[in-house]
């Protein structure tokens, strides 16, 4: 019996992976990664959903400001819905210990994920050639087998483990594991989603001083205490006046209308120097 | 010159299933050099293989092998935009498929920005308040399940809704862009997303020091002292820092990944973080 509801948990695991859910795509993942979903799903299969879903509700308030900015996460929040919550379920520890043990697993898995997603390399090339012979059926191994596969192993055989063997083994580990090894572990979770921001900015900025528009943003969080949300406004006509800004600048100076004041040739200006 | 076996458009079935085959295969086994990108030649496998035969159909679809990331749920407009340009191609081929691919990487980039915030860093943190509001004492499974109808209604309207615009303005793309610019949009898009992140990144990223030294006899926090001159400095610092390690000194996210966790671990065993 819990051999099988290791391998429902197991299976579960897989299908939450970051990096590569089989099916679902982003809405299962949205869905799969919430650790109270989690404590639905895991309470379901152990036959105690009240309890699954406190100690879901409990995890997930742990990690509630984590998740995958720009692909890069600090940890793996699919672990946290599944083997953890799992463990914690199946094995009745208290949630400050279930909480302990899942920031270093998840942290470990993400280290797995990246490694399997190196691995993963030459699986573009096999895709590559399936379309050259237009064979299709390769054409989908390639693309959605072969990782599977991959993943059955990292995620599924690895988190089987976890749930038959229970929290033991893993208790006896971090027990083993120093102080000072766990502290680097929650620092490692605050530098992390630090990548996934510069990865954005990357992908953004278009001339050296955009960086100038992050830090508006940043400013106006730490000063006027902005979210996103309330930040969305005040960026869309910023935004707009850029668009009218680099819109006018590039016409040619004849078509330019004679009001042109000199605090707007200013501005060109400027704009031509970046 | 073409090839083309089919000259009618798709019709709303075959879009239809496109868009389900987009929303359940998304970004499949993810690798560094690609990322996302493997999806692209998956997701319009059939959608070529109406419109193609022959040479043209694998050209046409090892165009698509590229570098992509972006955020899926709002990342459905850039389907649908460079759905219709295919469309559009196979029927009157007044598109080169550089075209299309330039759109598709112009436009990843903003649109990630923003659905980040929006969606991961926005919609579903107030959703889970909501379900830990009802469910964290309870253990009530109407939190989850709330959870699950509201973000589904939500996510997948909004990406169907994209998705259909996306496709509108793919057809009538060239004219549109091709007046304005697409360079001038994306980069206003992008400066709209540059805001957003630099709000999400200071509400997410908190990097305290525990280093402290004595003011006179009283111990002062460097940290306190560094976040009077400016809040939260040494988040954006390091963040800037990353940047420019990225950018300016091309170094691939995968390095950067290992050489932080490294770096990390060790600063944090001597005891500054």
């Amino acid at each position: 019996m819990l051999a099988l509801r290791s391998a429902l948990v197991a299976l579960f695991c897989v299908f939450s992976a970051s990096g590569s859910a089989p099916i679902g795509g982003y809405p299962l993942k949205y869905i799969l990664q919430r650790p109270f979903i989690g404590g639905l799903i895991v309470g379901i299969i152990f036959g105690d959903i009240q309890r699954g879903i406190i100690v879901g509700c409990a995890m997930q308030l742990v990690y509630i400001g984590m998740f995958a900015v720009g692909g890069v996460g600090a940890m793996d929040l699919g672990i946290v819905s599944f083997p953890c919550v799992a463990v914690a379920v199946a094995s009745h520890i208290d949630i400050s210990a279930a909480i302990a043990i899942t920031t270093a697993l998840a942290t470990v898995y993400q280290s797995l994920d990246y490694l399997v997603r190196a691995v993963s390399v030459p699986f573009g090339e096999v895709m590559k050639s399936a379309v050259r012979q237009q064979n299709w059926h390769k054409f989908s191994w390639g693309y959605v087998g072969l990782p599977t596969i991959l993943y059955i192993f990292e995620r599924g055989v690895t988190s089987f483990i976890l749930v038959y063997f229970g929290s033991g083994p893993i208790k006896a580990f971090l027990n083993w594991l120093p102080q000072n090894i766990m502290n680097s572990f929650s620092a490692l979770g605050m530098v992390l989603p630090a990548i996934g921001m510069a990865a954005l900015m990357v992908f953004l900025v278009n001339d050296g001083w955009g960086i100038i528009f992050f830090i508006l943003g940043f400013a106006m969080n730490q000063y006027l205490k902005l979210t996103p949300m309330g930040m969305l406004f005040p960026a869309i006509v910023i935004a707009y006046l850029y668009y009218r800004t680099i819109n006018n600048s590039s016409k040619p100076a004849s078509e330019n209308d004679n009001d042109v004041s000199e605090s707007d040739d200013r501005i060109y200006g400027e704009e031509d120097i970046l | 010159m073409t090839n083309t076996i089919r000259t009618t458009p798709l019709t709303e079935k075959e879009k239809n299933k496109l868009f389900t085959r987009y929303m359940l295969f998304g970004a499949v086994g993810v690798d560094p050099v690609y990322l996302q990108g493997k999806s692209w030649p998956w997701w319009l496998m059939p959608f070529y293989r109406k419109y193609y035969k022959g040479k043209e159909l694998s050209e046409n679809l090892l165009r698509h092998f590229t570098w992509y990331n972006t955020e899926p749920i709002l990342g459905s407009i850039i389907f649908g935009i460079v759905l219709g340009m295919e469309e559009r191609k196979a029927i009157h081929q007044d598109i080169s498929g550089e075209t299309i691919t330039a759109i598709k990487s112009s436009l990843m980039g903003p649109v990630a920005g923003i659905g980040d915030s929006l969606i991961q860093g926005t919609l579903i943190p107030i959703l889970i308040t909501l379900v830990i509001a009802i469910s964290g004492k309870s253990g009530s499974i109407l939190g989850p399940v709330l959870y699950i109808i509201i973000l589904l209604s939500i996510i997948l309207t909004l990406a169907y809704g994209l998705f259909k615009q996306g496709f509108k303005l793919g057809k009538d793309a060239i004219d549109y862009f091709g007046k304005v610019g697409i360079n001038k949009i994306t980069n206003s898009i992008a400066v709209f997303g540059l805001i957003i992140v630099g709000t999400l990144a200071s509400s997410m990223v908190k990097i305290p020091l525990k280093i402290s030294y004595y003011n006179g006899n009283k111990k002062v926090l460097l940290s306190d002292t560094l976040n009077g001159i400016f809040p939260n400095i040494i988040a954006l610092l390091v963040i800037l820092l990353f940047y420019w390690l990225l950018k300016k000194k091309n170094l691939k996210m995968q390095s950067l990944f290992y050489i932080v966790m490294v770096v990390t671990i060790v600063i944090s065993l001597v005891g500054i973080i």
